[in-house]
């Protein structure tokens, strides 16, 4: 896949923060998750398509989003996804995690 | 409130699984659609755009593939469709699969019909309340159990601490006439209180109260349930009614519940009432039975008898040196080691023979994988995987274990028919219940997966590691590398020395059973025919009348025409005594008496010997005197 250099691949694990983080404010469906997900970190994080699809049967499996047939914005049916309120604890605590995991790395950076 | 979700999810995707595809597809559709659409407003043309959006979105295929993984239901999906496939190959070759079922069912229906008795008569608890708490109480002399003296139970009643309760019986038989239709019944004579204590059931009525257990008060009677029905018509009022035992009448007082105690040999029960005369403490003739306290363990019971049975024999050294007790639970006290051996012994041989029909099914789906070697490799290079392929194998012999066990079960079923049939009355414990429940149809199974994965297990391993290039360049015909080639005849090695093995120990026991039959018992069994009368005592004032009695009965049959010889005898040969004493040498100190030797013996008319056809070494046949027969 055409990567620039500017990109890099997703943790394993960080994708499903990336989409329970994505979804905090509103409905989307999938396409539109991977847009968001690309325009916020301005083109650094670049979503694996083959990957997203089943992340997000995996995080409706665990009851943390949920989802519906809608109408897209080109008027055809899509299905959007949005956070359930056990998805919203869970996004929680794997940013507070996050968080704590990159400030630990920053420091350990910082001192070498 | 997850997993109900997940449940729901699961389920939804399981029935409703072509639906889950249609909209996966469609999900995915539109994420191309949208994606090419981005690239379309890039300044792509329509078909680049497109070809784009696929590049960019990677593996669809797998990509679905992942989705339905994270939907959890890809194991029931594959199950599913490994059994269709399995079964498909069992309709193309149907001669391999009614020899594999074959194998299977005689191997799984033998071992869970041999299981049963074990488990009915070793494993089962008894089917009494708390049967933990329940013992047999022994006399022993010399370290060899006895029954119990009428002295000496009621002596262990006052005195022991440890029982809740302790009953006693003895055996009889009983003229039973119902409508002019007289018949031997065998009796328990109980005492009151014992079957409540053992916690049998009753269907209606009542055990014995206590003052039941007083002479003159003890003509009173319960029945089993079998009885109750086929000698009396299931007479729902029968309780209060009089029935004549020997000659005399009894009240009806209760009716045993169905079921297990129809399988006792005695049939009637009645109260135990000490004569006088038998208040002895050098009779031993009860059998005792107690029901623990609750926490108190046998050893604390043994410990606390023996003291007891001490103080006794100070009381009464003529007759109670050297008698002690032995408490033991009730539980297999009636089966006699070599049954438990016996038994383990048949159940290890139905296990080799389940062993057999594994290997023997191995074989053949080893033989029938070398046939399908080129229809995996066909699976293997469309991308199954090798874990795929192996569970693809394990579910095909799996199905075929469950298939077979299935008929064994059913094939079990109609072989313990068979066994309670032909099993010798009594030879094993009344209690126990002979036949497919619960724990017994959880063994088949066992027996079952352990076959489907011991007969799975070698083919499965052998079809997932082919060399998939050389089974396809073989252009079709199968082939034998010589490792495989060697596995197989290991297997039909073990096989032999499987089979060989049972065919030794089959050959040793039909031995050991032909020469029993052949065995000089020193009688003549065959031109005898015998029958058991008893004699009501109350009918015949002393044993003048008796002895006048059989003299009239053995003319009588002796003149009947095709009749040589007639006698009468308290017992059978072989069959053991029903009378013992203790005696003591002449010319040689007698000693004490509780500790002199003693013999059962069995009175006899002098014509016995002939009629029997037993051969006198030594001496001569006492001559006919009446006396002979008094007892």
């Amino acid at each position: 896949m055409a990567q620039g250099k500017s990109r890099l691949d997703l943790l394993q694990g960080t994708l499903d923060l990336l989409i329970l983080r994505a979804l905090r404010a509103d409905a989307m469906h999938g396409w539109a998750i991977s847009e968001r997900i690309q325009q916020i970190s301005r083109d650094v994080l670049q979503v694996n398509q083959g990957s997203l699809y089943p992340a997000l049967h995996r995080l409706e499996h665990r009851g943390w989003i949920k989802a519906e047939w809608g109408i897209s914005e080109l008027g055809r049916r899509a299905r959007f996804y949005s956070l359930t309120t056990s998805g919203r604890k869970q996004l929680e605590i794997e940013a507070e995690n996050w968080n704590t995991l990159t400030d630990a790395i920053a420091r350990v950076l910082r001192m070498a | 409130m997850w997993w109900w979700k997940d449940a729901f999810l699961r389920l939804r995707a399981l029935f409703f699984r072509r639906e889950m595809d249609e909209e996966l597809q469609a999900e995915l559709r539109s994420h191309l659609e949208m994606q090419a659409r981005k690239n379309l407003s890039a300044g792509l043309t329509p078909q680049e755009a497109r070809r784009q959006a696929r590049l960019q979105f990677g593996g669809f295929e797998s990509a679905k593939e992942e989705c339905r993984d994270a939907r959890g239901v890809n194991f029931v999906e594959t199950l599913s469709r490994d059994l269709r496939y399995a079964f498909r190959g069992f309709r193309r070759t149907p001669g391999f699969t009614a020899v594999a079922l074959l194998a299977l069912m005689l191997g799984i229906g033998s071992n869970t019909a041999i299981f049963s008795v074990v488990y009915a008569v070793l494993l089962a608890p008894l089917p009494y309340p708390n049967p933990d708490q329940l013992v047999m109480v022994w006399s022993e002399v010399n370290g060899h159990r006895s029954p119990v003296s009428a002295g000496d139970y009621l002596d262990w009643k006052r005195q022991s601490t440890v029982f809740q309760d302790v009953g006693a019986w003895s055996g009889g038989n009983f003229n039973l006439s119902v409508s002019a239709h007289p018949e031997v019944v065998r009796a328990r004579i109980n005492s009151p209180g014992l079957l409540n204590m053992q916690g049998i059931r009753f269907f209606l009525g009542r055990d014995f109260l206590p003052e039941e257990g007083e002479l003159g008060k003890e003509h009173v009677v319960v029945m089993t349930h079998k009885l109750w029905s086929e000698r009396f018509g299931s007479n729902p009022h029968i309780v209060g009614q009089q029935i004549r035992l020997n000659g005399e009448s009894y009240t009806v007082v209760g009716v045993l519940a169905a079921g297990m105690a129809d399988r006792f040999e005695s049939q009637l029960v009645v109260p135990l009432a000490f004569k006088p005369e038998q208040l002895t403490h050098d009779r031993h003739w009860l059998l005792v039975m107690g029901r623990l306290k609750p926490g108190v363990a046998l050893q604390q019971a043994n410990a606390e008898m023996d003291s007891v049975t001490r103080h006794i024999a100070e009381i009464y050294p003529a007759s109670n040196k050297a008698w002690s007790a032995s408490v033991e639970s009730l539980h297999h006290d009636f089966t006699g080691q070599d049954t438990i051996k016996g038994l383990w012994l048949l159940m290890g041989a139905v296990g080799f023979v389940l062993l057999i029909a594994c290997v023997n099914v191995a074989n053949m789906l080893l033989a029938r994988g070398t046939v399908r070697q080129k229809e995996v490799a066909i699976r293997a290079s469309l991308g199954a995987k090798r874990s795929q392929l192996f569970t693809q194998f394990l579910t095909e012999s799996l199905a075929l274990a469950l298939i077979g066990g299935i008929l064994g079960v059913s094939l079990a079923w109609a072989m313990l028919k068979a066994i309670v049939a032909i099993l010798p009355p009594f030879s094993i414990p009344t209690e126990a219940d002979v036949r497919l429940n619960l724990p017994v149809l959880f063994f088949s199974l066992a027996a079952m997966l352990l076959a489907g994965v011991l007969c799975g297990c070698a083919p499965a391993w052998q079809s997932s590691r082919w060399n998939l290039s050389n089974s396809l360049k073989e252009s079709g015909r199968s082939s034998l590398t010589p490792g495989r080639h060697g596995f197989r005849r290991s297997l039909i090695v073990i096989e032999f020395a499987l089979a060989l093995t049972l065919l030794g120990g089959a050959g040793l026991a039909l031995r050991s059973f032909w020469k029993m039959t052949r065995v000089d018992l020193g009688f003549r069994q065959d031109h005898v025919l015998t029958f058991a009368l008893s004699i009501p005592t109350t009918r015949f004032s002393g044993p003048e009348q008796t002895v006048a009695f059989y003299r009239r009965l053995l003319d009588k049959i002796q003149a009947l025409p095709g009749v040589s010889d007639a006698s009468a005898s308290t017992g059978m040969p072989v069959l053991g005594t029903d009378f013992g004493m203790s005696f003591s040498i002449a010319g040689q100190p007698a000693g004490d008496p509780s500790s002199r030797p003693g013999a059962g013996f069995t009175m006899v008319t002098p014509e016995y010997f002939d009629t029997f056809g037993i051969e006198i070494v030594r001496g001569r046949v006492a001559a006919d005197k009446a006396a002979n027969l008094a007892g």
